[in-house]
């Protein structure tokens, strides 16, 4: 929304009392209690839409700021699996870290590059793919070998770190 | 005018309270110290199957602390409590901390430890 949409989301709010004015002129009737709570009611919730739109335009900088580090750690595994790499963010609604925990204990390969982007790895299929090993990263969570299912349906994993 | 007044005030207080939760990592914790205070001891494989039973009693399939606590089970013991700790602190955007958790899982490690120091 630019500051022209703004502006003029701001004269919307004087249109009712316009009418009302316009209409106690020409026939001397005033708002009934309703439409006056209802205005009032649409003037409360101006702050509540600002906020969504700032809210908005919060989360356009973080996907770009995602999309950005994604190129980079594409760019830094190459052909041909930098198109078969994802942000962890972009598979479950959860904080990366533990998106990528999900991955390790259902048999994929994920980790956090440098950037401090967590992502993930499928083949043409879009299985997890297990035995990736990245060219840069800080830590990886991946299944071990031999694979084992525990009773709860996850797989034994491990963590490996750069420190 | 005061009627005017309490109808917005009323809609706007409806669109403005929500619910107050209790969040599920603090479900979790609450879990472990309720483990802790009722066992002194147990085996790694018992302490995942009561977590993972209360756990999945208490909070609902799509939540982020049962899914990492379920995630976890698969991972090596000496790394369980700091993972979870790691996801808490990125899902909550702050430091969380459950020494009963840690604690738990300590000794469900070195169960034989837990019983030499009680008895």
């Amino acid at each position: 929304m630019g500051l022209d949409k703004l502006g003029n989301s701001t004269a919307s709010k004087l249109i009712a009392p316009a009418v009302w004015a316009v209409d106690y002129a020409v026939n001397e009737k005033r708002p009934d209690e309703l439409d006056i709570s209802l205005y009032v009611l649409g003037l409360l919730a101006w702050p509540a839409a600002v906020a969504a739109t700032v809210t908005g335009l919060m989360k356009s900088a973080v996907d770009d700021n995602t999309a950005m580090k994604l190129r980079q750690i594409r760019a830094a595994e190459g052909a041909p699996y930098s198109d078969f790499i994802f942000a962890c963010s972009s598979y479950f609604l959860h904080a990366p870290n533990i998106t990528a925990q999900k991955i390790a204990a259902l048999g994929g390969t994920a980790w956090r590059h440098s950037n401090g982007l967590w992502v993930f790895i499928v083949d043409a299929e879009e299985n997890f793919v297990m035995d990736y090993i990245p060219k840069q990263w800080e830590v990886i969570y991946q299944p071990k070998y031999p694979l084992e299912e525990n009773a709860y349906g996850k797989l034994r994993w491990d963590i490996k770190r750069k420190w | 005018m005061r009627r005017i007044l309490l109808t917005a005030s009323i809609s706007f207080g409806l669109l403005a309270c929500g619910k107050p939760t209790v969040n599920d990592f603090e479900v979790v914790c609450g879990i472990f110290e309720s483990i802790s205070r009722q066992q002194d001891s147990l085996t790694e494989e018992t302490m995942l199957r009561v977590s993972v039973k209360k756990i999945r009693e208490q909070l609902v399939e799509g939540s982020p602390a049962r899914n990492s606590w379920e995630a976890i089970t698969g991972a090596p013991t000496s790394e369980r409590y700091n993972l979870f700790k790691e996801g808490a602190d990125a899902t909550l955007k702050r430091n969380w901390e459950c020494p009963a958790m840690k604690a738990v899982i300590e000794a469900s490690a070195h169960p034989s430890l837990t019983e030499n120091r009680s008895s």
